[in-house]
């Protein structure tokens, strides 16, 4: 009995998978109305082919340095110049641009995982589960987040990019799961959900089937424009000195050319308007798409 | 009360005994349902009419335990298949629910959104049946309820599907596992009038087909005398009068459920002015004594003001709980 209905609720979550895999297409075709979404949707799909095959589109390894030739500035032999050290740049971007989109992904996926089920099941549920889930959520929302990347990647003594991760998914699990929070308690007063107690299907199984089948659409958005943030605070911790310095990052070329803005600006400015553009078509991103999945939302 | 019932009720499939359901919000204690008794057996169609607030619903859905969160069932005992559910924990009443006891509920919207038809059906089939591929008895099912191209219809989400079709839907799922006893909790009270008949067609046909027992909330007196042999009045979270459906549409006891039935219009009778029961339902935070109907009956005496009429009748049958009934 029990293990049937885990078994479906497993069936269920590979199917909505497969949906998600689908609904890409229609949405590229909404998208397509709006210069700004499509200008977001391209970008992200440009960044997205740097970051998958780096190793074919970049001109050099990334950390290889050319010696004698640091802090050039952007020429054809170097196309976006070169940095104290006499890195490509153009192929740091690139390569970067893998690390930036793992680690808002990355973090997203921690997220996810823990804020997810924590908003789904409080909120369903409801009474005392709740009330211990919204305090614990309250104390970690009073350190500021910043203080505590710094305290948790310093006590961790690992300046590793899974660390920053991990730190910074953990963080942030609290606004998905108080949304998400929110959005269980208005679902869970719906009449489908009294139906499908009606049916006798178990607590766990409505949440995993029919509470998140109707908040799929707030946690896309939510997940994309906090990646967007991910992606923005891995390069502040980089920029602080508080990033991997073994691997290439946008945050890493940041720190770099702090101490060459008036020689050499572009070490900064380049790696900076990558920045800009993906953290803005993430928002972009996110804004069409609560109008997408709203408009979704209202055929019903 | 408590007289009816509860040594007649030992064959029937669900007997209700003396149940009480209280709704506690903020310092309030609304008694929505106050002591009542009935019997159904195998095969009935027991219509439960009342008008709204009676607190029919809320019997409805005390059954197969589906009470908000703020109703409790304060005493009673609910006897389905010779358990009483009142005492099973929700695990228990997992196995029952949509199992040997469904829910046909009003609302249109209790179908997910976001799920396609299908699927939604699909689901009911696979935790009655988890080896079996539902796919075949989705189609099977949808074709039941009168769904035309059913193998593409299942591909469709609710809101293509008009209100009707959706109740058919929703019929669909609540039988899918052949269950013994179907609470139709107002299943027709959104539909317009053309789309009511053809649902009401599609479940007695069902009823037919499947042999299931019904309990049928409504308002509707008309759907009542249709679907049911078996009526029993609500007033004020009591049942007032209860019985063949012969017996209670055509000779009401209670004053109340003659006022109803005389508040009904008709198109085909010269009926003068419209006979109206003057008042308004009781509070049901802070009921009347004595009976509730007496501050609204027309014909009310010294004693029900002070005691509540038992709900008796010779036969044991046909039962109405007022102390100068009519004649």
């Amino acid at each position: 009995m029990r293990t049937s209905t885990q078994r479906s609720a497993l069936r269920v979550q590979v199917t909505s998978m497969a949906q998600l895999l689908v609904s890409p297409i229609s949405y590229i075709r909404y998208a397509r109305k709006s210069k700004l979404a499509l200008f977001a949707v391209l970008w992200m799909a440009a960044i997205a082919i740097m970051a998958i095959f780096p190793f074919v589109i970049a001109p050099h390894p990334p950390n290889r340095t050319f010696s004698g030739k640091s802090n050039l500035p952007p020429s054809l032999e170097f196309l976006l110049g070169t940095d104290n050290v006499g890195r490509d740049i153009l192929s740091q971007v690139i390569w970067g641009a893998s690390t930036s989109l793992a680690i808002g992904i990355g973090a997203a996926m921690v997220e996810v995982v823990i804020g997810v089920p924590l908003g789904l099941f409080a909120g369903y549920y409801g009474g005392r589960l709740d009330q211990i889930f919204m305090r614990i959520a309250d104390t970690i929302l009073t350190i500021p987040t910043i203080v505590l990347l710094i305290v948790a990647v310093t006590l961790l003594r690992a300046q590793s990019l899974v660390s920053i991760v991990i730190v910074m998914g953990f963080v942030n699990w609290v606004w998905l799961a108080k949304t998400l929070r929110g959005e269980a308690l208005r679902v869970r007063e719906e009449e489908y959900v009294t139906a499908a107690k009606a049916m006798g299907f178990s607590d766990p199984y409505i949440i995993a089937k029919h509470i998140l089948s109707n908040v799929v659409a707030p946690l896309i958005v939510i997940v994309t424009f906090d990646i967007a943030w991910f992606i923005l605070y891995e390069s502040t911790m980089s920029f602080i000195g508080l990033g991997d310095p073994t691997i290439p990052s946008w945050g890493r070329l940041l720190f770099i050319g702090r101490g060459f803005l008036n020689t050499a600006p572009w070490i900064s400015v380049i790696p900076g308007i990558f920045i800009f553009l993906t953290v803005l078509s993430f928002n972009i991103l996110g804004d069409d798409l609560t109008g997408f999945l709203g408009a979704r939302g209202r055929r019903v | 009360m408590g007289t009816a019932g509860e040594g007649s009720g030992r064959g029937a499939l669900l007997s209700i005994q003396d149940l009480r359901v209280y709704y506690y919000f903020e310092a309030a204690v609304t008694k929505a349902v106050d002591g009542v008794s009935l019997n159904l057996e195998k095969g009935d169609v027991l219509g439960i009419i009342g008008e709204s607030g009676s607190g029919k619903s809320t019997l409805a859905r005390a059954v197969p335990r589906l009470l908000s969160r703020y109703a409790k069932i304060v005493s009673g005992r609910i006897v389905f298949e010779g358990e009483d559910l009142t005492t099973k924990d929700e695990r228990d009443m997992m196995k029952i629910r949509g199992k040997r006891v469904s829910i046909i509920l009003q609302n249109p919207s209790a179908l997910n959104p976001t799920i396609r038809i299908g699927e939604q059906i699909a689901e009911v089939l696979r935790d009655v049946s988890p080896k079996s591929d539902p796919k075949p008895l989705v189609v099977e099912a949808l074709r039941m309820v009168g769904i035309h191209n059913a193998e593409s219809r299942a591909s469709s989400y609710p809101y293509e599907f008009s209100v009707g079709m959706r109740q058919r839907v929703m019929i669909a799922m609540a039988l899918a596992a052949k269950p013994a006893l179907v609470v139709a909790d107002e299943p027709t009270s959104a539909l317009d009038v053309s789309t009511q008949a053809q649902i009401l067609g599609l479940i007695d046909r069902l009823k037919a087909e499947l042999g299931f027992s019904m309990l049928f909330i409504t308002h509707h007196i008309g759907v009542a005398s249709q679907m049911c042999n078996k009526i029993a009045v609500m007033y004020g979270g009591k049942v007032v009068e209860v019985g063949p459906k012969d017996d209670v549409l055509s000779k009401p006891r209670h004053p109340y459920s003659f006022g109803l039935l005389r508040s009904i219009p008709y198109l085909t009778r010269d009926m003068g002015k419209l006979y109206v029961i003057e008042g308004k339902p009781p509070d049901l935070t802070d009921p009347p004594p004595g009976c509730r109907f007496h501050p609204r009956c027309r014909n009310a005496i010294e004693i029900c003001m002070l005691r509540e009429p038992p709900l008796d009748g010779e036969d044991q049958i046909t039962m109405s709980a007022c102390f100068n009934p009519i004649r």
